[in-house]
């Protein structure tokens, strides 16, 4: 009688202990955690639970979270040029079969003064790729990811005024888009200058006119290479041209097109439209033979005008393209440069060239190139393969970093002075960030627990040290305009089981024994 | 909860109806005794003298098997007799007196009951240990049933529907071990009052987004409890229950493999009511005697909210933060099955 008395007993509480399971949120894994820095927040895409966390910091010693939902299945989270906006397109449910299934969305999310939901698209079918607006007028969702996708449809999503979204298809040809390229304002000879959106497909280049979204495209096909296949174009760059006055012919729009591979550059014309047409416009179109495989293009102005710029690091030169006549010209260089950057500075445009293959970088004076070819690069031999070039914005715009690829060092360029400032590491593998205010740059290791940050004004290094790895340092302004640091741990794939962290400094005045540590951010909003 | 309620219910009849002797509500001493309280099993001796027809009337020792108000003599009473009485000149003082040891009702008088010695049935009692059942039966007294020490050991089973204990339990079942002991303190017929003391620990742990965290709780609590006997086997009782409750909990930070820490005091009561079950023990209600009961309730327990604030310990990066992980609220109905030993 015991034993079972016993035994209903056990039962009984068995199945009370079996009652109430907790919700999933509480066993959702710690994810990737990507994360982004912002202008006023740092974000961290917490995938499991479908929503962005973006960390902020109230006060000097204070941290604040706000949670966002963004939607399941998130394909891309980028954010704008200024990096005071977020937007995260997701897929939704698929495949969705019930009326309550979340369908594709985009999030628009701002990040200063204080983070906040801007708008939330709703999308009818999900796409894998979001291009957007530098000048954050539009998005654009495009490659579809269904059962059935049709790859040249674009949905184009107005962020400004009361334009409703639009879903574009351009003609093809049986190509497939790769890329999407926002245009300035390009002077279209019978009508007002406008914006254009380009897309390189994998086989021709289409211009969709944004301000008339209801017309038909252009399609301009890629020549047939050697083989007899379509050439593939690798990279669209345009100059908005010059509009025409009283005194001035002014200079028609154009865009220029790298292919792949190939030694031909395409060059399309804004030109005037044919008569009879109901376009504004027509397309006049060269291929240009640069003698060699172009590694990168850029429309510069010279003191002769305008010319597209063709890196051949095959040939260790560069050539210049007149677009009205398309004579080329040559200019040499010490090394086989194979990208350039093109600079504003006082004394006229110039290019940076370096190239993640050879040491070194050189500048090439635009301004001269034509005419006084020889005279118009100087070498600078600096100890890096550079790979990246990191732009400084406000004051210190003058100021560059070049980054190389695990390489220990990084490099400060002031090009006023035309002067490199190495930055040694004390091992491989660190990631340099700016700071958007542009008065410091912070530089860290996903591996280690120290850390630096350097004032761009004087290129000091402040030494920092934390007691867990640091995955990402963003610096973040405050409301009431001080700026903190935060040094995110446990993010972007990094070693780890368990949580995320936070430690907070003062990035204007760093010091490793004024700091504040947070941990729990995945729990934050729970 | 409505299963879990049949299921209860369905449970504490079964036990009623296993555990149970018969019919044996004797609270006013009556002479009927329950079946399990055997009379004398001896058969009587063929040569032994037939009782007294004047003692008969005041034999009051149930025979096997009887449930009438009087019984007939007892067939043992003349075996009874036979062991215990010096001398066989007095068989028929003898067996009235044996057979009514454990009656309330004193016997009426008679000429064999006043010739009889009154140390007699305990020299025979003492004399006859095979019939120690049979004295220790119970006599209508609930006696030490009712009014004793009392020590306790159970398992309680909370409900808790906190969406915050969801960080420590990926269910809502807190189950905690109670130890306690108290005394009855007041008795008036069926009813009493008894004081209990509890002391409670329960814990439960869960890997929550990759975090280990857990908690334990411990309760002191004094508790009122109010009975009512059903028979001196069972009692039912309601409580009330007040003390403090002390919430413990752990979150290990795998970012630096420390834990950080919470404690924190809340306030707690119970309500509960429930039932007794004396499964092992001395039928007699006189006598002090250890015995086992098995303890059923149910009820709801309220708690006061405790805030959760994690503090780190020197593992965690210098100046860390507490975490703040929001109120969590102990309140919930609860089940509870005890062993209790009374003396």
């Amino acid at each position: 009688m015991m034993k079972q008395l016993l035994r209903m007993g056990l039962v009984s509480v068995g199945l009370l202990s079996a009652c109430g399971e907790r919700a999933d949120k509480w066993d959702a894994p710690a994810g990737e955690a990507r994360s982004m820095g912002l202008v006023g927040a740092a974000a961290i895409l917490d995938a499991p639970l479908h929503r962005v966390i973006m960390v902020t910091s109230p006060s000097r010693y204070e941290v604040g979270t706000h949670s966002f939902d963004v939607g399941k299945n998130v394909a891309v989270m980028a954010a704008s040029e200024d990096r005071d906006t977020l937007f995260v397109l997701s897929k939704g449910v698929q495949p969705r079969r019930n009326p309550g299934d979340e369908l594709p969305s985009v999030t628009v999310i701002d990040a200063a003064p204080s983070p906040s939901l801007a708008h939330r698209f709703e999308l009818t079918d999900p796409m894998q790729q979001l291009a957007v607006d530098p000048r954050e007028e539009w998005l654009v969702a495009f490659k579809g990811d269904s059962t059935v996708t049709n790859p040249n449809e674009f949905v184009l999503l107005p962020l400004k005024g009361a334009e409703a979204r639009q879903s574009v298809t351009i003609r093809s040809f049986g190509g497939v888009p790769e890329e999407v390229v926002f245009t300035d304002e390009l002077v279209v000879p019978g009508g007002p200058d406008r914006r254009f959106l380009i897309v390189r497909t994998d086989r021709d280049i289409a211009l969709v006119d944004l301000r008339e979204l209801e017309s038909e495209e252009v399609t301009v096909q890629t020549p047939s290479t050697s083989q007899g296949a379509q050439a593939r174009p690798a990279q669209v760059v345009f100059d908005p041209g010059r509009p025409a006055s009283d005194d001035d012919f002014g200079d028609p729009a154009r865009i220029g097109v790298r292919l792949e591979g190939e030694p031909d550059v395409m060059l399309l014309e804004l030109g005037e439209p044919a008569e009879g047409s109901t376009r504004d416009f027509k397309i006049n179109f060269n291929i240009v033979n640069v003698g060699g495989v172009p590694s990168a293009i850029e429309f510069v102005h010279t003191d002769f005008g305008l010319r597209l710029a063709a890196l051949v690091p095959g040939r260790s030169d560069a050539k210049l393209i007149d677009p009205t006549t398309t004579v080329v010209e040559s200019v040499a260089f010490p090394k086989p440069y194979s990208k350039l950057t093109r600079v504003e500075a006082a004394e006229g445009e110039f290019a940076l060239l370096y190239s993640p293959d050879v040491s070194g970088i050189a500048f090439w004076a635009l301004g001269r190139a034509s005419g006084t070819l020889s005279k118009s690069v100087e070498q600078n031999e600096i100890d890096l393969s550079v790979s990246a070039v990191r732009d400084v914005p406000g004051s210190f715009s003058h100021l560059k970093i070049l980054e190389g690829d695990q390489a220990t060092r990084f490099f400060v360029l002031d090009l006023e002075q035309r002067q490199t400032f190495p930055m040694l590491t004390e091992t491989q593998g660190f990631t340099v960030n700016v700071a958007p205010d542009g008065r410091r740059a912070w530089a860290f290791h996903r591996a280690r627990t120290e850390f630096a940050s350097v004032e761009l004004s004087d290129l000091h290094p402040t030494s920092l040290s934390v007691k867990v790895p640091v995955s990402a340092v963003y610096d973040i302004e405050r409301e009431d305009g001080t700026r903190a640091a935060l040094a995110l741990h446990g993010t972007d794939n990094a070693r780890r089981q368990g949580t995320l962290g936070v430690t907070l400094f003062d990035a204007e005045e760093p010091d490793s024994a004024d700091t504040r540590f947070f941990g729990g951010l995945l729990m934050e909003g729970l | 909860m409505k299963y879990l309620t049949s299921l209860a219910s369905a449970w504490f009849v079964y036990t009623l109806s296993t555990c149970l002797p018969s019919p044996a509500y004797a609270q006013d001493g009556a002479a009927a005794a329950p079946k399990k309280e055997p009379a004398p099993v001896e058969a009587p001796a063929k040569d032994a003298p037939p009782p007294s027809p004047a003692g008969a009337p005041t034999v009051a020792a149930p025979a096997p098997g009887a449930s009438a108000a009087v019984a007939e003599p007892a067939p043992a009473a003349p075996e009874a007799s036979a062991v215990a009485a010096p001398t066989s000149e007095k068989p028929a003082a003898l067996a009235p007196e044996k057979s009514a040891s454990p009656a309330s009702e004193p016997p009426p008088p008679s000429a064999a009951s006043t010739a009889v010695p009154p140390e007699v049935p305990v020299a025979a009692a003492a004399a006859a240990p095979e019939d120690v059942e049979s004295t220790d039966s119970f006599s209508g007294q609930l006696g030490s049933h009712q009014d004793h020490w009392f020590a306790w050991l159970g398992v309680r089973n909370d409900y808790v529907h906190d969406s915050t204990f969801d960080l420590f339990a990926d269910n809502d079942a807190l189950t905690v071990f109670s130890v306690g002991a108290g005394r009855t303190v007041w008795v008036s017929g069926n009813l009493s009052v008894a004081a209990l003391g509890l002391w409670e620990i329960g814990s439960r742990s869960a890997d929550t987004r990759g975090n280990e965290m857990s908690l334990r709780v411990q309760r002191l609590e004094l508790a009122p409890e109010v009975r009512y006997h059903l028979h001196y086997r069972l009692y039912g009782f309601g409580r009330l229950g007040l003390g403090a409750e002390h919430v413990h909990g752990t979150l290990t930070n795998e970012l630096f493999n420390g834990d950080l820490v919470s404690n924190s005091w809340a306030f707690a009561g119970d309500l509960a009511a429930g039932a007794a079950i004396q499964f092992v023990g001395n039928a007699a209600g006189e006598k002090r005697r250890p015995r086992g009961w098995l303890v059923a309730e149910g009820g709801y327990s309220l708690v006061t909210s405790t805030t959760l604030s994690f503090e780190a310990d020197d593992s965690a990066p210098e100046r860390a933060a507490s975490d703040e992980l929001g109120d969590l609220n102990l309140s919930a109905p609860f089940f509870r099955l005890a062993l209790l030993g009374t003396y």
